[in-house]
């Protein structure tokens, strides 16, 4: 037997939520949710579900024993709805029977009396009405007001991002069981303390009642972090009540109208620069669109504060963010977490000067770039700063210049298909914005025989964490790396876990991971060298330790270092350190009919020492092409607060024949600051795909589109880049 | 019903629409296919289905979500399981060494898609290696890695045997394909296409053409249903017939795409149908499903409206022709009778004489539906166009022939067309509404440039056919 999961993938042998439980094996749930986006919830009629055939039970508010809340930062979301309603898709009562069609039937045969209210949908209009889900987060450096005065070029205008669903190919799920007196669920989540904690809350039990079980998860992407919870608390919910073991699996269709996505913005900036086109001051507002509840609204709104000058030094900045209650589904983590609608505000500002300056926007990026030393707005000094170092590799490497020549060349002609290119540097802060989440905890077992058990709260979701950890425990240990087999995440195993998230997978449990083999390595060396002069090996070092009742196994617990306020200095430093990196992007669009290929991407990427290169580049391969689908053709549509792109018909994500050539150099440096000298790579990658954005503004120049000045709006579909080529009818 | 489920011979009682995915899931207990999206737009569920016909063994890739288990009828169905035994094959060892393997949920159907390929190629090569998977969907690897894997399946094979049993045999020599399957392929009984005449339905039965889109709408109408299947009461064959081509009502997307006769009147069919549909699910849907479906932006529908086309439909009381753009009433309703089959298409010949330009604008270019497509065909006298047929879907609540835009063309000469009167005219003809493909007010803009794309296109035949000077 492989312990590598990829062996069980290709052999369809991995097993996800939905593979456990087949019928007849368990109870089915279904979820009757809200079909109005803002009401009073009058009554809830359950009899005409009950009267169908195959339906057991239907549980609404009124049934939880314990809290009815699963908010995590805010304690704003009730589990299932009780007096208001607040989004289309907001659980109200769960229906289970004794096959997936019953429960689906007697869902849909739930009769909900609401009286509706005026609904909100845009988070301006939301701000402007005081519906805010935590009071408005501001900070400043440097004195704003005179810098813009002293700017030679003040540009100002709005970017508008839209949302991003995930499509992580296996849908939400959980399935639930109560093992006399525990309850164990199996979710794919990529937060298991928090179900598990969730899940105590509703049932009214401590979390040691609760064992939450995490094999592996079909993609995430961040979507599994908070909203995976309401379905594994169903799903306990209904067998606690019950006892017998229920399967709540959401549709492809419910999964997309009922889950979180990525956070619409709409963002306000200024941005000032001197004669020499370097940036003296910029100001940015976010209005956030946060839906219907807090979800993990706050914290991704910190991390856009966090990331607002992009990977930019920036003497004077003054950010000002509002997370908005609006009556759309709570939007929630995605990779990126904030930092990409950041991202692309800011290299919309710069887009806007390059073009009122007439400086090439490369040539601005490049003089702009924060340099070794430099402080950013939030108070982090950068140290192993590699922004230029990055951009000039690129620059160089790809030969910028001479594309640049290329495509004037080639546009110059007035073809139909002309051609654009961006440079979009990279500069990513790794660490959970929350302090608190930077911890992790590792357990290590070593058998008689000289293979290994790793238990950490990292959840395998294809990013290869796994591997990683085997990695580290082997070459800790001195043990074979194919007998390190590292386990599912489980809450008993692991406690007090932090989500798999923010890049810090690796980092954290790779850190726990490497001090609990180390202190087995050192009892082993003791023994070693108390037992003989010839060295040992790795297996006969183990024998000897269990002969001599010496322990094999070990725990370790890892917190990150220097965060947060310095007592000395004040600094605030909220990250451990940045990932860079550099991407050329180009494009070609099609002058007649607005339509556009991505032609190719290449990168230079900053992996610190690399755990594990072909992960890494896979990592920086997959980001990326999410990256390019936020901006480009992922069209995330809602009418009156209904998604209307709700199936992956009308929802396009990017495939294979429209997926750019890839070319990914994974770039060396020193790294103190995580395990082993590696670096997080999980989100910064995302942020290279923004570069299609700008190529495409490009190309639409190059056409002889005259934009609007200082209106940028993502995604560029095929629909806005036709609208924006015909605004004034050239061709 | 009788099959062969991967090494074994099976019967199975189960209704004949369920489907395939819940007949392994549910019923047999086989994990290894996925559920992704249940509506043929994610390939997870990718199996293969072989058939004996009288060329021969021949397997294709199909979604499981969208085939009923009817049409596995005395046909051998692989899935990853069947491909797992023992040692790993070279298609599961190039994706491994590839590392185009991440969260491993779409991976067992890129192995079955890339099996199909080895299984049904021509020759073997990158880009048709890579276009193999064009329906399997990968959030993780930016396909990059799926792509080498691709190629490195291609560089370590082998030149192919020609296609049939020496194929297969090689292919088991070589570890892709298990050798318990070979003699499956020689035990299957022969799937007789039907032939002409034509059978009408029986009173009370679904006819199924492929079931891409029922399978969708109503799964459970289909599973509840006395089913036929569309191929065994009509042809799916192309022939030639005085100087029409009679398409069989039941030919898939993919036998229309292998026609040599059809290639004549649509020289860039095989590009055409790549941006139509996948591999699955051209194996699968029908003409007859895409015409009867009647959705205002049906591809095939808008190709053959240009191509002048006629549905033939029988019942008992005998047969009637009817012009393609008459058949289409109105939103999903189509001039056919309880009792009546549509049984062939008849596309009148015109080769070369015939220019032929199809384009279709979505968001994603591939495997999408169009914002608006549009066929148009023309024929000309030197430069002058003496005949026009111009198509568009998405603008109308049918897909529409521009009646009065296509007789605005006759007579313009190619080189000098008043591309703004043209627009106007067709501005008049249509009435596309807002939704989730595009406003209006971009599908009425869309149409102006389609219509100068495909004179730029005649334009650039016409150079390349050397027929202008």
């Amino acid at each position: 037997m492989s312990s590598d999961e990829r062996e069980l993938h290709v052999r369809g042998l991995s097993r996800f939520i939905d593979d456990h439980c087949l019928p007849g094996q368990s109870l089915y749930a279904a979820v009757c949710s809200s079909k109005v986006p803002c009401a009073e919830l009058r009554s809830v009629d359950i009899a005409p579900a009950l009267a169908l055939p195959g339906v057991v039970t239907v549980l609404t508010a009124k049934d939880i024993p314990g809290e009815n809340q699963i908010g995590a930062i805010v304690g704003d979301e009730p589990l299932l709805a009780t007096d208001h309603l607040r989004w289309i898709g907001e659980p109200i009562a769960l229906v289970i029977g004794r096959s997936d069609q019953a429960a689906r039937a007697g869902a849909a045969a739930v009769v909900v009396d609401a009286q509706e209210r005026p609904a909100v949908f845009d988070p301006r209009e939301a701000a402007r009405l005081g519906q805010l889900i935590v009071p408005i987060r501001r900070f400043e450096k440097g004195d704003v007001d005179a810098a813009f005065t002293r700017s030679a070029t003040v540009v100002a205008g709005r970017v508008e991002s839209a949302g991003q669903e995930h499509v992580y190919l296996e849908t939400q799920g959980a399935v639930a069981e109560v093992d006399g007196n525990k309850v164990r669920i199996r979710s794919a989540t990529q937060s298991p303390t928090g179900v598990q904690r969730a899940v105590a809350r509703v049932l009214g039990l401590p979390m040691s009642d609760v064992e939450v079980d995490v094999p592996r998860l079909g993609g995430a992407f961040g979507g599994k972090e908070d909203q995976a919870t309401p379905y594994a608390a169903l799903a306990a919910l209904a067998a606690l009540r019950l006892r017998q073991p229920v399967k709540l699996v959401l549709s492809r269709v419910e999964d997309m109208r009922l889950s979180g996505k990525r956070h619409p913005y709409s963002t306000d900036y200024r941005l000032g620069l001197d004669e020499g086109g370097r940036i003296l001051a910029f100001e940015v507002t976010y209005y956030q669109n946060g839906g219907g509840a807090a979800d993990l609204s706050p914290a991704i709104l910190d991390r856009s504060l966090y990331h607002a000058t992009a990977a930019y030094r920036v003497p004077a900045a003054r950010m000002t963010g509002y997370s908005c209650r609006t009556n759309l589904p709570p939007f929630t983590a995605f990779r990126g977490f904030g930092a990409p609608q950041a991202f692309l505000a800011f290299e919309a500002a710069l887009d806007h000067a390059a073009q009122a300056t007439a400086v090439p926007r490369h040539e601005l990026q490049r003089r702009n770039l924060v340099v070794e030393g430099d402080c950013l707005p939030c108070g982090m000094v950068l140290s192993g700063a590699r922004a230029t170092e990055t951009f000039d590799d690129a620059r160089k490497r790809f030969d910028l210049s001479k594309r640049l020549a290329r495509i004037a060349n080639h546009n110059a002609c007035r073809p139909r298909l002309v051609q654009g290119l961006a440079t979009m540097p990279v500069c990513f802060g790794i660490s959970f914005t929350n302090k608190i989440l930077n911890q992790a905890s590792s357990l290590v077992h070593v058998f008689t025989d000289g293979s290994v058990s790793v238990s950490t709260g990292a959840v395998e979701m294809g990013q290869g964490v796994s591997r990683k950890l085997a990695r580290i425990a082997a070459s800790v240990l001195g043990a074979d790396e194919a007998l390190v087999r590292v386990e599912a995440t489980s809450t008993t195993r692991a406690a007090n876990t932090s989500p798999t998230a923010a890049s810090t997978g690796a980092d954290l449990n790779g850190m726990a991971t490497l001090l609990a083999a180390r202190s087995i390595r050192e009892r082993l060396d003791a023994l070693s060298k108390s037992a003989s002069d010839a060295p040992l090996s790795f297996s006969q070092a183990v024998t000897h330790a269990y002969a001599s009742r010496i322990s094999l196994s070990a725990q370790a617990h890892y917190a990150t270092p220097h965060l947060g306020i310095d007592p000395e200095t004040g600094a605030h430093r909220p990250f451990a350190y940045h990932v860079y990196g550099t991407a050329l992007v180009e494009v070609e669009l099609d002058t007649i009919l607005g339509t556009y290929r991505v032609t190719s991407v290449k990168v230079v990427h900053d992996v610190g020492h690399s755990l594990d290169p072909g992960t890494d580049r896979g990592q920086v391969e997959g980001a990326l092409l999410q990256g390019i689908g936020w901006v480009t053709c992922e069209d995330l549509r809602y009418v009156e607060g209904r998604l209307a792109s709700d199936t992956l018909t009308t929802y396009k994500v990017p495939d294979i024949l429209g997926a750019p050539e890839l070319e990914v150099v994974l770039s060396e440096s020193d790294n103190d600051r995580a395990v082993m000298g590696s670096k997080a790579v999980g989100e910064p990658p995302f942020i290279y795909g923004l570069g299609a954005f700008f190529a495409l503004l490009d190309a639409l120049r190059a056409a002889g589109a005259r934009l609007p000045e200082g209106e940028y709006d993502s995604p560029l579909t095929p629909e806005r880049v036709l609208t924006l080529l015909c605004c004034d009818g050239n061709r | 019903m009788r099959l062969w489920m991967n090494e074994q011979e099976q019967h199975t009682h189960e209704p004949l629409g369920t489907a395939v995915l819940d007949y392994l899931r549910d019923q047999l207990g086989l994990l290894g296919t996925k559920s992704g999206c249940r509506e043929g737009d994610c390939g997870a569920c990718t199996v293969l289905v072989g058939a004996r016909t009288p060329q021969g063994v021949e397997y294709e890739p199909v979604c499981a979500c969208l085939t009923p288990l009817v049409a596995l009828e005395n046909r051998h169905l692989v899935t990853v399981e069947g491909l797992s035994h023992g040692d790993l094959g070279p298609v599961q060892q190039s994706i491994l060494s590839e590392g185009a393997v991440q969260c491993g949920f779409c991976t067992p159907g890129i192995v079955l898609s890339l099996t199909g390929y080895l299984l049904c190629a021509t020759s073997l090569t990158e880009r048709q290696a890579i276009a193999s998977v064009a329906g399997n969907l990968c959030r993780c690897t930016g396909y990059e890695s799926i792509r080498r894997a691709a190629r490195a399946l291609v560089s370590s094979l082998p030149a192919l045997e020609e296609r049939g049993p020496k194929r297969f045999a090689q292919l088991a020599a070589l570890g892709a394909w298990p050798r318990s399957f070979l003699s499956i392929a020689d035990d299957l009984p022969l799937v007789a296409n039907r032939q002409p005449p034509a059978r009408p339905p029986a009173r009370g039965t679904l006819v199924l053409g492929g079931g891409t889109d029922l399978m969708v709408q109503r799964p459970s109408a289909v599973r509840g249903s006395r089913i036929v299947l569309a191929s065994s009461l009509a042809h799916s064959c192309v022939q030639k017939r005085g100087d029409d081509l009679a398409i069989g009502s039941a030919s898939t997307v993919a036998q229309l795409e292998r026609s040599a006769l059809l290639l004549e009147e649509v020289p860039r069919l095989s590009h055409i149908v790549s941006l139509i549909a996948s591999p699955q699910i051209r194996s699968r849907a029908t003409v007859a499903g895409n015409l009867v479906n009647a959705s205002p932006i049906g591809d095939l529908a808008i190709l053959l409206l240009a191509l002048c086309s006629k549905v033939c439909i029988e019942s008992p009381k005998g047969v009637r022709e009817v012009d393609l753009e008459r058949f289409f009433l109105s939103y999903k309703k189509v001039d056919l009778r309880p009792g009546e089959l549509i049984v062939e298409v008849l596309v009148p010949r015109r080769g070369p004489r015939r220019l032929l330009s199809f384009e279709k604008v979505c968001k994603r270019t591939h495997l999408d539906i169009a914002s608006v497509n549009s066929a148009c065909a023309v024929e000309l006298d030197s430069d002058r166009i003496v005949n026009a047929r111009l198509s568009a879907g998405g603008i109308a609540p049918v897909p529409k022939l521009l009646e009065a835009t296509s007789q605005a063309l006759v007579g313009s000469d190619l080189h000098s067309i008043d591309i703004a009167a043209l627009t106007k005219t067709a501005q008049a003809e249509i009435s596309p509404i807002d939704d989730v493909r595009g406003s209006a007010v971009y599908k009425r803009l869309l149409l102006g440039r389609l219509l100068l794309a495909h004179i730029e296109s005649f334009q650039k035949q016409q150079r390349f056919s050397g027929g202008h000077s």
